[in-house]
């Protein structure tokens, strides 16, 4: 595995970011919503972190399956993966570029989000740590779906509701009792938990180690379909 | 040592057998032109040669290298225009070549002198999509030959494109040639096939109908052996090519009369039609 062609592929997709509105969109459009509606909204309706938690999960369940789903499964349909695999770039190496770089975006929001929300030093490290994690399951999500998509239509149709699911699911658990048990097993669900808890300092073992679970599991999914199909099929 | 050889390959796809004993050896500095009707197989070939397809049966091999066991490091030796373009839209040329450049190692002077060498020098900071098809084209080839491949695949490189487009094409192949590489054509365009290879093989329905190089193809099958004079004052005559036909073309040249003079030999397309009963294209 070669970092210099991680590294191409990296500086390429960042190239790319302000001329491909539609992941431009994905990683600011949360951002930008957190900060204007925190803003907005008196102080004294709601706490100023309401918002970034409830937008932040949204950010970790949404963005990168998006990002990397489409991305992927672009670069099949126009031909332009099978140009890079016919020269000299390992299947590995450019996905972990794409996915470097999604990371990276995303995080930079949400330390945007966390400073919006009022948290700082250590909180705000925890804040992004947790959801930093959640993106890490996003990516291996959005990545099998790229993986196992022939187009970008295809990659829709997977890529929106398994978005839907991992998005809404925390928003949706507010008022349903049936949801709300399933969404104790999904890693958007246990973020907003450990969000919530935050501002009060506690520090939820039971629901990181849920999300650490979901990691595991869709990493093993990841690495067997990597390893099992070929990146160009 | 070949630069590609192709041993008895064979490829169906539901049922339909696309490519059916197919041998070829192809040297290093040789231009070989694959010909044939559009969904003759040469594109399955190609990609069964670059290893991105299986055969049924048969083998393949890429500087001696089987096909199918082709390491990312054997990449570097070769240089695709494919079917698809598989270009950055959003980014510049400059920028699509940065990123391959990065990939090869190459500094960025080399980029520049690629973009020289296909006529995008002056358009390397405009994006993909505002580009014509055939700088387009130029850009992909740019790409192909970059890092100086020493076999380079070309899937209809000059299809669509305008003739002084295809002419720089042309010239660049011939420039490729005498360094020393591999090209590995295919084409429906027979005046290209002939203009540029030094052998052709005719794909007809899987299999090589014919195969050697063009001048060679076209007297094999120059059934009519005619000379054709036009004399300066529109007449034609059609003779026999042998040596009764001689006095009449001494006493037309005695008359300081003749305009032009052909022999008959069929044109690849001819041959190929006369072959198959079908037009190349």
């Amino acid at each position: 595995m070669s970092f210099r062609i991680i590294k191409a592929i990296f500086i390429k997709q960042l190239k790319e970011t302000f001329k491909n509105k539609e992941v431009l969109i994905q990683i600011v459009m949360f951002p930008i919503i957190a900060i204007v509606l925190t803003n907005s909204v008196s102080d004294n309706m709601v706490p100023p972190e309401y918002f970034v938690i409830l937008f932040a999960s949204m950010y970790v369940g949404m963005t990168p399956i998006i990002i990397l789903s489409s991305i992927i499964s672009g670069e099949k349909e126009t031909g332009s993966l099978r140009m890079l695999i016919m020269s000299n770039v390992k299947p590995i190496e450019y996905i972990l570029g794409i996915s470097i770089y999604v990371m990276i975006c995303t995080v930079i929001g949400l330390i945007i989000m966390g400073i919006t929300g009022g948290y700082l030093g250590i909180q705000l490290l925890y804040f992004v740590g947790i959801c930093t994690l959640g993106m890490l399951v996003s990516i291996f999500i959005g990545s099998i779906i790229g993986i196992v998509s022939k187009n970008q239509m295809a990659a829709n149709s997977l890529a929106v509701p398994a978005m839907m699911i991992c998005a809404f699911v925390p928003m949706l658990s507010m008022f349903n009792e049936s949801i709300k048990k399933f969404g104790s097993f999904l890693f958007t669900q246990q973020i907003n938990n450990v969000l919530t808890k935050l501002p009060l300092n506690e520090f939820p073992t039971q629901a990181i180690l849920i999300i650490l679970a979901n990691l595991f599991v869709f990493l093993i999914i990841y690495i067997r379909l990597f390893r099992k199909r070929n990146l160009l099929a | 040592m070949e630069a590609i050889r192709i041993e008895n390959i064979c490829k169906l796809f539901s049922q339909k057998q696309v490519l059916n004993d197919i041998c070829i050896e192809i040297e290093k500095g040789e231009i070989f032109g694959l010909l044939g009707p559009s969904g003759a197989g040469k594109t399955t070939l190609i990609h069964i040669i670059t290893g991105q397809l299986a055969p049924d049966s048969g083998k393949s091999y890429i500087l001696g290298k089987n096909s199918l066991k082709l390491s990312h490091d054997d990449y570097t030796h070769i240089g695709l225009v494919l079917d698809q373009e598989g270009l950055y839209t959003r980014l510049s040329c400059y920028d699509n070549l940065a990123l391959f450049a990065s990939i090869y190692q190459l500094d960025k002077a080399k980029i520049e002198k690629v973009l020289k060498q296909v006529h995008l020098y002056d358009d390397r900071k405009k994006t993909v999509s505002e580009l014509s098809k055939g700088m387009r084209q130029r850009l992909v080839l740019a790409r192909a030959i970059m890092h100086e491949p020493q076999i380079l695949f070309l899937d209809e490189p000059t299809s669509g494109l305008d003739p002084a487009t295809t002419l720089k094409i042309h010239n660049l192949l011939l420039e490729l040639k005498d360094k020393g590489t591999a090209i590995f054509l295919t084409t429906h365009n027979m005046e290209e096939a002939a203009k540029l290879c030094h052998r052709v093989a005719l794909l007809h329905e899987g299999k090589i109908i014919e195969c050697d190089s063009p001048v060679t193809i076209c007297e094999r099958h120059n059934d009519l052996n005619k000379v054709i004079i036009t004399t300066k004052d529109h007449q034609k005559y059609i003779l026999n090519n042998n040596r009764e036909s001689a006095q009449h073309i001494y006493q037309l040249f005695q008359s300081e009369n003749i305009q032009s003079i052909h022999s008959s030999e069929p044109t690849l397309g001819n041959v190929f039609i006369s072959l198959t009963g079908k037009e190349l294209g």
